[in-house]
């Protein structure tokens, strides 16, 4: 041995030596597990001090401020606000306690008791101060947790920390108080109660710390003090005056412990005491004593200061027995611990708080107690409740943690991670392979990793073996990433990895001996497409191996190697076949071979050594087979005396082959395939692995979780056929592995995924049967809550009128399980006509419901689908709106025949009008077509002629316009050369060519059809005036204007005649009046069917003679004549002029 | 008071009428004709070195007519006073150029010493209107159906021309003086022109989108 190799040796010994030392641990998070709610989850606080389920199945937390009601979703808190604020802790809820009448009671350190409704959210206080009257609770301190007792009658009795105890009747609401009178022998006999029980006959026991039992008479009011007295036998008395703990069994057995550490079984009815020390050596006191439900009064639980757990057996006859359990701590050691209270569960845990508030728990056959020290499972330090709901859930209140949830019911499955030697758990997590071996005396649980080998677990979860690859020694894998575990007949371990075969004997050794076979030299047969993915050995004794490139046998006792569908040198991205699983023919010939390879199924023959694949014209390419089971009940009648065969499939779900033999050659042949995928209820598509088990169910490892698939119930029922099981279930993950699942002799099974593994025994996954009691969470009418109470709820008809259809229901199953899982179904009786499903969603709405009577039912089923039949219900009546009812119809359909008569009747009647009025209509029509025409020649007549004349004026105008501009600039340019006769006769030009002018303006005008009324006349007239008397400083007004004087229509010579002999009177009283008149004004008056015209001016006047004396009067008379109007001229000296024309309106 | 000259400038394509307006108005005292054209063509090139206060514009002229060329020359020369000129007064083709933005009108034949008048108080910020004038411009106000800016004192004058007063009376009625009654006016007539503007504009818009 060269010195080489011997320390080479040494050191492997070393080594594995070395790390013996530091055990590691496949931890079982599958045996307790918990869940928290904290606040995030709507939790108030997260110190709790109560906890309570109540009748209808809701949840109450009390925490330091506030009190929460809990339906699975949703905290519902109630807060004591009328509580005084200045009572410091009011709202810090010690004692929680529901009345049978569904009151919850409330006990608080300083602010006494509460009774809360808890449908309403209405509360009664019951607090001792200045106040209150004498009716009221002693003490307003309730410290003790189970502080409140309400016995058979329905008395409440309530232990405060003042002393002495209360009792409430509810029906007429009095307190009566008990305390210890020392002048009174029938009084308590201490003010220290430690408890108070009632026994079968109905009789109430008050336990004192320092003064005995007591038992309470109702007819006197009196109590009969049971206490230690020399003079009475043993067994008629107490062991101790003080009385720690009181408790009664179920067969009506009082337990009492002690501050001496005895504990006494008393019987009421005998009064008869059996003592019993269970700890001889100590006198340590006792501090809670519980009946072991499972043994019906044969056994207890019994714990104290320093005691450890004492299980204390009654058997029917012969002495006690007692036990005692220690509770083992973080580092090994055994200990008695002192524990405060006891917890049985109904899966068999006694859960444990020990006096310094620390959870500790007794698991059945477990030989000690452990601790939650340093467990993280556990995230608080201290506890302090514990309470078991009516399903076995355990909640756990801490103080600062929220609460943790042990709930036995969800989940099925043990999840195993790996925890290596280096306490690393993230180096295993993805598992690839997985093994149980050694039948019968010490199975061992083996698990492969994708990098760092194999791991080697004995059932307590201990690692005993671990084998990866270190580079350099021959004694390990050949490599890290583990595909395959065998162990063959000779109990030989064959790992299959992803770079060769490892084969190791010895395992009992300490150094097991290794045997490896590599790919050798180029050959890729092992090397690089995955190793040896799958290992079966034959009853020849060949192993088998599945790999990246084809099917490899392997002789072990020459070391012969054969291949089959092998690719010979490929090259590199060439396509070869990788053989997934192997599945041995159960034949009595020993059977061929099953291939699930990347490229369809195959079938070996071992005889011929010949393969082929199995394919059909209908199946389409489902290429990766990843794993191949025959069916149980292959070749029977429930399939045609055809075999059928399973495949797990990478995207294609479940395939069903059924084959049948070729006439000559018998090779299996594909009769028919049957493929199940997620539209049959497969949670996902891609199948890693197909294990059935001994039922015949086949569970089926995937993307998204496990499934269990049963065949007969699908052929029954296809929608139930398929129950998957995902994370909430305890699955390590969704995601599993392909080809790692395995199944042990007894039945147990074994999948692995991304996050270590799965272990579970088909048999022992059951759905949680608990039916869970559906509730009405609230009712709301337009979102407008209306509060319900839940115990009267059936009998109810909620009212509703004919404008508040409009409803909603919020209603939740009360179990807490996987509460999102849970699904609801309602319905509307009278409106719905099926059951409407509602998935996880806890509200219905319903819009715009006709007038009715309904019932609004509710069902739910819980996480794992078990559904309540029993819906819960109520009835709801809407009333019709008044013109819904039958008396309103009546008086609407008499009134409408009423109507409808006087409609008819009217119509006639129109219908003789309208005939009437249609042919008058035409009479005028015909008129005015021929008014019409006669207009149209007349005006047109009157545009013509307005035409000729304009474009006469126009160029007359001009010529005028010249001779006076002329003459204008002869008078600018004259610089003195021009006579001052000159000047007037220039001047008279002037005005002569400005008079033609002015005179054929308004002939003009007169021609114009559109000013044909007086009111233009007037207008034009004003309209001159205005400019006429401008700068003259004569002030010109008008009177008369208005609208209706268009209503008088004047000729054209009417007009034209009208402006002459106004402007020529404007004219005059220019020429002879400017200096001395100051005022003039035009006025029209209409009277009857004659209008008048008046000139005035306020200027010097002069003699009138009517034969004329020039200004032109002469031309106006004769104007007016010639218009046949009337013209008067009144004139004095000194007094104006008035200028009056008359003339009758034409018609 | 010292008075600056006015400076004024006259389209007119009567060659006599023309001239003779240009000699009287050169000739009087406060007056100068900076520009006598025979055709809007003609003035719009010059008009703008020649810069008028009052421009007297033929109604009637060949080429542009001179309702057309009103609103070049207000473009040109934002501040001036146009005054139409006519031979017999056609009020439908004053109102035309008062909408278009002048802001007076004479007759031709109008003696110089009014005509001269009549420049001046336009340019001190008058304007004459008959009823006849009113009504149409209260009935183009209407038809725009847009309530004008008029304030409250161009409406009551509006009010009381329509109604048939005399200038006069409207000045009584509402105690102001008859040069006021006057300004009144010549605002109206602006406002007037702005909102045929708009209408014009909303009109072409009208054409465009249709």
């Amino acid at each position: 041995m060269t010195a080489q190799r011997f320390f080479h040796i040494f050191f492997q010994l070393f080594i594995a030596g070395w790390v013996m030392f530091f055990p590691a641990w496949l931890s079982a998070d599958g045996d307790v597990r918990f869940d928290h709610i904290s606040i995030e989850d709507g939790l108030s606080q997260s110190s709790i001090t109560a906890i309570l389920q109540d009748k209808d199945g809701y949840m109450w937390f009390g925490t330091q401020e506030s009190v929460n009601r809990f339906d699975g979703y949703e905290f519902k808190i109630f807060k004591q606000d009328a509580l005084s604020a200045s009572a410091i802790g009011s709202n810090l809820i010690n004692c929680i306690f529901e009345d049978r009448d569904g009151y919850i009671w409330l006990g608080s350190p300083t602010g006494g008791l509460t009774r809360l409704n808890k449908y309403n959210g209405e509360y009664k206080l019951f607090r001792r101060n200045e106040f209150s009257d004498s009716n009221t609770i002693s003490h307003n301190s309730i410290l003790r947790a189970d502080a409140i007792f309400q016995d058979k009658l329905g008395h409440m009795w309530i232990i405060t920390q003042g002393g002495g105890i209360d009792r409430f009747i509810p029906e007429t609401e009095t307190f009566s108080h008990f305390a210890y009178n020392p002048e009174d022998a029938g009084s308590l006999s201490s003010n220290q109660i430690t408890g108070i029980r009632e026994d079968a006959a109905g009789d109430i026991w008050i336990a004192t710390e320092d003064a005995g039992l007591n038992r309470f008479n109702r007819d006197t009011g009196k109590f009969t003090r049971f206490m230690k007295d020399s003079r009475l036998p043993l067994d008629k008395q107490p062991a101790d005056n003080h009385i720690f703990v009181i408790n009664a069994s179920s067969d009506g057995t009082i337990l009492l412990g002690y501050r001496n550490g005895m504990v006494s079984f008393f019987d009421p009815a005998s009064k008869h005491f059996t003592h019993i020390d269970p700890l001889p050596n100590s006198d340590l006191p006792i501090f809670c004593i519980g009946e072991n439900r499972k043994a019906h009064g044969k056994s207890f639980w019994v714990g104290g200061e320093e005691s450890g757990l004492i299980k204390i057996s009654r058997p029917v006859s012969g002495s006690f027995s007692t036990k005692r359990i220690s509770t083992k701590d973080v580092a090994g050691k055994l200990y008695p611990a002192s524990i405060r209270r006891i917890h049985p569960d109904n899966s068999g845990n006694i859960w444990l708080i020990d006096t310094r508030n620390r959870l500790q728990l007794l698991k059945p056959r477990q030989q000690y107690v452990t601790t939650f020290e340093n467990d993280e499972r556990f995230a608080s330090e201290f506890v302090s409740a514990i309470y078991q709901d009516r399903s076995g859930i355990i909640w756990i209140g801490t103080p600062g943690s929220g609460i943790a949830v042990y709930d036995h019911n969800k989940y099925k499955f043990d999840h195993h991670t790996l925890t290596g030697r280096d306490g690393n758990t993230a180096k295993a997590r993805m598992i690839y392979a997985l093994h149980e071996s050694g039948q019968g005396e010490n199975p061992l649980i083996w698990a492969g990793s994708v990098n760092n080998g194999l791991y080697g677990y004995d059932t307590a979860g201990k690692l005993i073996h671990h084998f990866n690859r270190r580079p350099g020694s021959s004694n390990s894998l050949t490599d890290n990433a583990v595909r395959s575990i065998l162990f063959d007949q000779d109990n030989t371990l064959w790992v299959g990895t992803g770079n060769g075969l490892s084969r190791i004997t010895g395992l009992e050794k300490p150094r097991p001996v290794f045997r490896n076979y590599y790919p050798e030299g180029p050959d890729p047969t092992f090397r690089g497409r995955g190793g040896v993915r799958s290992i079966l050995q034959t009853p020849d004794g060949l192993i088998w191996m599945g790999t990246g490139n084809g099917l490899l046998s392997f002789d072990p006792q020459t070391e012969a190697i054969s291949r089959y569908l092998y690719t010979k040198n490929p090259a590199q991205g060439e396509y070869t076949l990788t053989v997934f699983s192997l599945y041995l023919e159960a034949d009595s010939l020993g059977g061929n071979i099953w291939l699930g390879t990347n490229n369809g199924l195959y079938y070996f023959e071992r005889t011929s050594g010949e393969s082929f694949r199995l394919t059909e014209n209908t199946w389409q390419g489902n290429n990766w087979i990843t794993s191949v089971r025959e069916d149980a009940r292959s070749g029977q009648a429930l399939f045609d005396q055809k075999r059928v065969l399973w495949l797990g499939t990478m995207g294609s779900g479940l395939i069903q082959v059924f084959l049948t033999r070729a006439a000559e050659t018998r090779k299996p042949l594909i009769h028919k395939t049957v493929s199940f995928s997620e539209t049959n209820g497969l949670p996902n598509n891609t199948v890693y692995a197909v294990l059935s088990d001994d039922s015949g169910k086949l569970w089926i490892s995937t993307n998204q979780g496990l499934s269990c698939f049963d065949y007969d119930q699908y052929r029954e029922n296809p929608l139930r056929a398929f129950r998957n099981y995902d994370t909430d279930d305890g699955l390590q993950s969704k995601e599993f592995n392909l080809g790692a699942a395995y199944r042990a002799n007894d039945g147990r099974m074994y999948f692995g995924g991304v996050n270590g593994f799965n272990s579970f025994h088909p048999d022992s996954i059951r759905e949680n049967p608990r039916i869970p009691p559906v509730v009405i969470t609230s009712f709301k009418k337009f979102d407008q809550a209306v509060s319900l109470d839940q115990s009267t709820l059936s009998e109810m008809t909620i009212p509703l009128s004919y404008r508040e259809n409009f409803f909603s229901f919020e209603f939740a199953a009360l179990t807490y399980t996987n509460p999102e899982k849970n699904s609801y179904m309602y319905k509307l009786d009278g409106f719905n006509a099926n059951w409407v499903p509602n998935g996880n969603r806890r509200y219905a709405n319903f819009t715009n419901v006709p007038p009715g009577e309904y019932t609004f039912r509710v069902k739910a089923a819980n996480h794992d689908g078990i559904w309540n039949e029993n819906a819960v219900s109520v009835n709801i009546s809407i009333a019709p709106p008044f013109w819904q009812s039958w008396w309103f119809f009546f008086l609407v359909a008499a009134a409408f025949s009423g109507i409808l008569l006087a409609i008819h009747k009217t119509r006639l009647s129109w219908e003789k009008q309208r005939i009437r009025e249609i042919e008058r209509v035409k009479a005028d029509e015909q008129i005015k077509k021929y008014q019409a025409i006669e207009h149209a020649t007349k005006s047109e007549r009157q545009r013509v002629r307005k035409k000729i004349a304009a474009d006469f004026h126009d160029q007359s105008g001009h010529r005028l316009t010249k001779i006076s501009l002329f003459c204008e600039v002869m008078k600018s340019q004259a610089n003195g050369n021009l006579s001052e006769d000159d000047h007037i006769y220039l001047d008279k030009i002037m005005e002569a060519s400005a008079d033609l002018h002015s005179d054929m303006t308004d002939f003009i005008w007169s021609l114009h059809p559109d000013e044909d009324t007086l009111y233009d006349t007037a207008v034009k007239l004003k309209d001159f005036g205005d400019k006429f008397f401008e700068r003259t400083g004569i002030a010109f007004r008008v009177n008369g204007i208005s609208k209706d004087l268009q209503k008088i229509p004047l000729n054209m010579e009417v007009r034209r005649n009208l402006i002459f002999i106004f402007k020529e009177g404007m004219n005059n009283i220019l020429k002879h009046n400017r200096t001395h008149c100051s005022n003039v004004s035009l006025k029209i008056e209409q009277q009857g069917n004659k209008y008048r015209i008046l000139l005035c001016d306020d200027g010097l006047g002069f003699q009138y003679d009517p034969a004329g004396n020039g200004r032109g009067i002469k031309n106006m008379q004769e104007r007016a004549k010639t218009i046949n109007g009337n013209i008067q001229i009144k004139s004095a000296p000194g007094k104006g002029t008035t200028i009056t024309l008359e003339h009758t309106i034409e018609q | 008071m010292a008075m600056q000259d006015i400076y004024v400038a006259i389209i007119e394509d009567e060659d006599d009428i023309r001239e003779s307006l240009k000699i009287i108005i050169d000739g009087s005292e406060g007056y100068r004709c900076v520009g006598a054209y025979r055709s809007c063509e003609a003035a719009l090139k010059e008009i703008e070195s020649a810069c008028p206060d009052v421009i007297l514009m033929d109604i009637a002229l060949p080429g542009m007519s001179g309702i057309e060329g009103v609103p070049r020359f207000k473009n040109l020369l934002s501040e001036v006073d146009i005054i139409m000129l006519t031979v017999h007064g056609e009020n439908d083709l004053i109102f035309k150029s008062l909408k278009a933005g002048a802001c007076g009108y004479l007759l031709k034949n109008t003696p110089a010493r009014e005509l001269l008048l009549n420049i001046r108080e336009v340019y001190e910020g008058g304007a004459p209107m008959s009823t006849r004038i009113a009504r149409m411009v209260v009935a183009s106000f209407r038809q725009a159906n847009v309530a004008p800016s008029l304030t409250l004192r161009q409406k009551e004058v509006l009010a009381k021309l329509i109604e048939g007063k005399s200038h006069k009376m409207i000045s009584d009625e509402l105690c102001i003086s008859t040069n006021t009654v006057k300004t009144h006016i010549k605002k109206i007539y602006q406002t007037l022109h702005v909102h045929s503007q708009t209408e014009a504009i909303a009109k072409a818009l009208k054409n465009n989108l249709v």
